[in-house]
């Protein structure tokens, strides 16, 4: 939707809508202020400030440029396989540029809304930063991405330049505009070349190529009638302008060049123009005369303007390898300034083709990386990216995946980008996925919702050992924090026995103090997870075993019991629990243990005592138990000598064997 | 880029150590003056004392954190020839106790050595809870608790006699169940004649050997700080060393044919001489960034292009600016001719790993 919209956006200012009131306020700033804030000052100009990728405005531009990215992962799984992939590069470079468009948009109506002087100043850092950047991606796409059959390139060039350098463009239309009216007003002409900037507009839009709009700006002088200026027109008319797909040669369109220019020539040698000197000028530069150079220069803000400008009138048909000579020449014809701006050094790196050191230079600039890893990703899928090491092998492929790695990783230490920069290492295989092994684990586990997301991530991956890393962690700091529960669910989750043996026990200590449960919800819906660990499944059991007397099943219970009891699961400690709660069931006014289970629990009562009085022996404190235990032992006894004589009774004649054992009921 | 913050850590004598936990969130010191503190950081990143305790009866030399699915533990290292396991206890905080500090208990006291224990250091977690110790005497002991939950009780796994008195040692933490336990240790003997400073220790399953000694190398001045780098499924072992300077070694296969455990390469020294004695190097979590710390109160910063040629990325001063990095003068040697970006713009110095902060950076 909103790439949908810049796109919109970038014809709309093309059209050349009048200029904003916010936009002149900016242009109206100081040049110092320019060139504390352009692309040469890397390192913010506050040092508190690190980067302006992690600023909240341009979160918008990390999470779209991110989903670009992904769509040309997508895209280049089928490059492979054949066919022209061109025009979906160029719709993905067109992406990125629009989503840098609607950012630096937005970044503009900050800065109009923003009471606070600070923030505006951040923010016009930002959008400038933006503004740089696009220029240069747009020069990418014109040079790498979007390469014209033939390679002609200066039509394209000037359209770059007409697109980041519309003030010219934006004055005609106002001209036009206030022309037109005048026109229709019924005035006999326009004399619009009373407005002061008349020339110089019609100047700066020739320069930038747009012969349509110079003619229309021409029309409107008070003069227009007169010969110099109809002669004028029929030259700029009769221009040839170059199209790839207008069907002529390289070779004709030259010849036809080259007459049309000696024909211009000798219009002004002839002094048809002599009368108006501002005219002449004009058919001087479109004669492609040297000796208005320096005027030339004068109407232009920038070198690379001076470039396309002074290739227009002299070698329209210029190819793109030629374009380095030119542009040293160009700057060395402006060099106004000594010292060479970043932004100058890297278009002047791209017209050499030295994408190696663009890349490197672009990963200084501001924004983390961001320009740099999405244009060397795309120049690389456009299979532009060739970069040879000393032995003359390609290494573009370990570049490409080095400023993946880097930029992934430098966003998995955003605390909420995290996830943006698992996309990236994603595509960057085997590398990224060993990186995400040990950067997901090490994201802090702030909340529990954060500890699934991670998990979830992980298990995507299957990152196994990130899982069970992510869930002990979980289960420590559950503990930790006494919460048992909680503590056992993740434990479950890493299946880790260890662990889940030591939740058990605290679980049935609590129990053996305050004689219920904790997170019995949890618990008693353990299902299969409670074989994990066997003090687990004791403990699962046992929550069974309460269910079942809860809900008077006594039958139910009691044979769950026993078979506890007969198996080596419970704990020594808590043996004695076991069978105490047996003496309800065993004193039931029905009989629910049969002689064989109460035979079954009489031995195991006997096999603690004697292994209590060991123990006790082995301290050599007192050779007897505490009075409490003693006292419980016996009431035990008791119960089951009741019970077994009962059982003996109902179950009549089948008189068990046990019955060869004396019970001891003293 | 990088911006440093003074925090004033009230140690009554010179701090030894800092470490960062497993998230960059919590940090301990250690100092001569026998405590151990641990900081906090809140939602403003200002770093909290959340606890400060008597540790040792003697100067602290070495702290480190365990993982935390082990819970809250540090241990530390002391002139007191012990060894100590601590952990945190929440919910149990004496009423009289300074407001808002967090206890720590003394878990177990490891009292094996007869001298000062120089380092101390945790196994990687798929061996379970292993701690390794090493001490003037040239011992080295590998301590295990069999029962992860029950920190009280270690057991004394192995001695290792190094012949030279130890000053560090680190665990090679692989991801690769293909290499065993290694430990590499340093020794800060003072004498060259005593041969190489680093030896490099494997455990075969029955016990530790000796493998490699860099003797190929010749580092046979003091060593003072070592440690290997996280290894993310590469098939070479990469070990920083602090000793007159940086360097950085790897440990690759050997040819085929060969009787040498290891292929040992000096891969990146300093060239320069500017940082004086190398005191502390650290590796980022992901083994890609390197911090040392020097005599000229300046931490730098060593990254690997992706032609593998390591540089000087940044310096860090510790009033915080950032020294000119001239990259022509203090780099390392270059493999290639291609530089890494001399500012990386990726790391935030507190966020990436375990990097020593200016501000504590140890001074003999």
């Amino acid at each position: 939707m909103d790439v949908a919209l810049a796109l919109k956006g970038l014809q709309f200012k093309i059209k050349g809508v009048p200029q904003s009131t916010l936009n002149k306020d900016i242009t109206d700033r100081p040049d110092e202020l320019f060139q504390t804030l352009g692309i040469a000052a890397k390192w913010s100009v506050n040092a508190t400030k690190d980067s302006i990728l992690f600023d909240p405005c341009l979160r918008k531009l990390v999470n779209e440029s991110c989903g670009t990215f992904l769509s040309g992962q997508k895209l280049s799984q089928s490059l492979g396989s054949g066919g022209d992939h061109a025009p979906d590069l160029l719709k993905l470079s067109r992406r990125y540029r629009s989503i840098i468009r609607v950012c630096r948009n937005n970044l503009y109506e900050i800065i109009e809304s923003s009471q606070q002087d600070l923030g505006k100043l951040n923010s016009y850092y930002f959008a400038n930063v933006l503004d740089k950047i696009e220029l240069i991606w747009h020069l990418c796409e014109i040079l790498y991405v979007d390469v014209v059959p033939g390679d002609i390139v200066l039509p394209q060039l000037l359209e770059w330049i007409r697109f980041h350098f519309p003030e010219g463009e934006r004055k005609a239309a106002t001209i036009l505009e206030t022309g037109a009216d005048r026109v229709e007003a019924g005035f006999e002409t326009a004399g619009s070349e009373k407005d002061p900037e008349y020339w110089k507009t019609v100047i700066g839009v020739l320069l930038q190529g747009r012969i349509d709009v110079t003619r229309a700006l021409l029309v409107l002088h008070s003069d227009a009638k007169t010969t110099p200026f109809q002669h004028a027109d029929v030259c700029l008319r009769t221009m040839p302008l170059y199209n790839i797909y207008g069907g002529t040669s390289v070779t004709v369109f030259n010849a036809q060049w080259t007459r049309w220019q000696a024909d211009v020539r000798s219009k002004i040698e002839e002094g048809v123009f002599e009368s108006n000197l501002d005219l002449e000028l004009i058919m001087k530069i479109i004669a492609g005369d040297v000796t208005v150079m320096d005027t030339i220069r004068n109407h232009c803000n920038v070198w690379y303007q001076l470039m396309t400008a002074t290739l227009f009138f002299s070698e329209p048909t210029v190819k793109s390898f030629d374009l380095s000579y030119h542009a040293d020449h160009a700057m060395r014809a402006f060099g106004s300034n000594n010292d060479i701006q970043d932004l100058d050094k890297l278009i002047l790196l791209l017209l050499e083709s030295n994408l190696l050191e663009v890349i490197q230079e672009l990963q200084k600039t501001a924004d983390n990386g961001w320009f740099a890893v999405h244009l060397t990703n795309l120049l690389y899928l456009c299979g532009r990216l060739n970069i040879f090491d000393s032995n003359k092998v390609n290494v573009a492929h370990q570049l490409h995946e080095h400023v993946l790695l880097d930029y992934g990783t430098m966003l998995m230490s955003h605390h909420s980008l995290w996830q943006v920069g698992v996309s990236y290492l994603d595509h960057c295989p085997p590398h990224g996925l060993e990186r995400l092994e040990i950067l997901l684990p090490a994201i802090p586990l702030t909340s529990e919702a954060r500890a699934f997301k991670i998990m979830q991530m992980a298990h995507e991956r299957r990152l196994d050992s990130v899982v069970t890393t992510i869930c002990k962690v979980m289960a420590s700091k559950s503990l930790r924090q006494d919460r048992l529960g909680n503590a056992l669910a993740w434990a479950l989750r890493s299946t880790d026995a260890n662990l889940t043996n030591h939740l058990a026990d605290r679980f049935l200590e609590g129990f053996a103090d305050k004689g219920e449960f904790e997170a019995t919800d949890l618990l008693d819906n353990l299902g299969s997870c409670m074989l994990v660990s066997d003090r687990l499944t004791f403990l699962g059991k046992y929550c069974e075993f309460h269910q079942l007397y809860k809900s008077n099943n006594l039958k139910a219970a009691a044979s769950l019991i026993v078979s506890l009891l007969s198996s080596h699961l419970p704990p020594k400690n808590f043996q004695l629990i076991l069978l105490t709660q047996c003496i309800p069931l065993l004193e039931c006014r029905e009989l629910i243990f049969s002689a064989n289970d109460t035979d079954i629990l009489l031995s195991c009562l006997e096999t603690l005592e004697t292994e209590l009085l060991t123990q006790v022996d082995s301290c050599s404190v007192s050779k007897s138990l505490d009075a409490a235990t003693k006292e419980k032992i016996q009431l035990i006894r008791f119960s089951l000598a009741r019970n077994l004589s009962r059982a003996i009774i109902i179950e009549g004649s089948d008189i068990p064997n046990t019955n060869s054992r004396m019970v001891n009921v003293s | 880029m990088f911006e440093a913050k003074s925090i004033n850590a009230e140690h009554k004598d010179l701090i030894h150590d800092v470490a960062y936990d497993y998230y960059g969130q919590r940090m301990a010191t250690c100092s001569s003056d026998q405590s151990v503190k641990v900081w906090d950081q809140d939602e403003q990143k200002n770093w909290i004392l959340s606890a400060n305790w008597k540790a040792h009866s003697g100067s602290v030399w070495k702290v480190t954190w365990a993982h935390p699915e082990f819970g809250q533990v540090l241990a530390t290292c002391s002139f007191d020839r012990t060894a100590a396991i601590w952990e945190e206890i929440i919910g149990e905080t004496p009423p009289q106790g300074e407001r808002g500090l967090k206890t720590w208990i003394r878990r177990t006291n490891l009292v094996d050595s007869r001298t000062s224990v120089t380092d101390v250091k945790f196994g990687p977690k798929s061996l379970g809870l292993q701690l390794a110790t090493c001490s003037t005497d040239g011992v080295i002991r590998i301590y295990e608790a069999p029962d992860v939950m029950n920190l009280s009780q270690w057991t004394l796994q192995h001695e290792i006699q190094c012949k030279q008195q130890c000053s560090c040692l680190t665990w090679s933490h692989s991801f690769s169940r293909l290499h065993p336990p290694m430990i590499a240790v340093g020794s800060d003997d003072n004498n060259p004649a005593n041969g190489s400073k680093v030896a490099i220790y494997e455990y075969s399953g029955i016990r530790w050997t000796k493998t490699e000694s860099l003797a190929s190398i010749g580092i046979n001045e003091p060593v003072h700080d070592i440690a290997f780098a996280p290894n993310l499924g590469r098939s070479y072992h990469l070990l920083a060393i602090a000793t007159k300077d940086v360097r950085i070694v790897t440990l690759g296969s050997p040819p085929e044919g060969s009787s040498q455990r290891f292929d040992v390469q000096l891969t990146a020294q300093q060239e320069d001489n500017l940082s004086g004695t190398v005191w502390r190097v650290s590796w980022n979590i992901l083994g890609t960034i390197l911090a040392s710390s020097g005599d000229d109160g300046c931490v730098r910063l060593w990254k690997a292009n992706y032609m593998n040629s390591w540089k000087c990325i940044a310096v860090l001063r510790g009033d915080g600016t950032q020294a000119k990095s001239d990259t022509s003068t203090s780099s390392m040697p270059t493999m290639g001719q291609i530089a890494a970006p001399n500012q990386s713009s990726t790391t935030r110095y507190y966020k990436l790993g375990t990097i020593t902060n200016p501000n504590q950076v140890p001074k003999y």
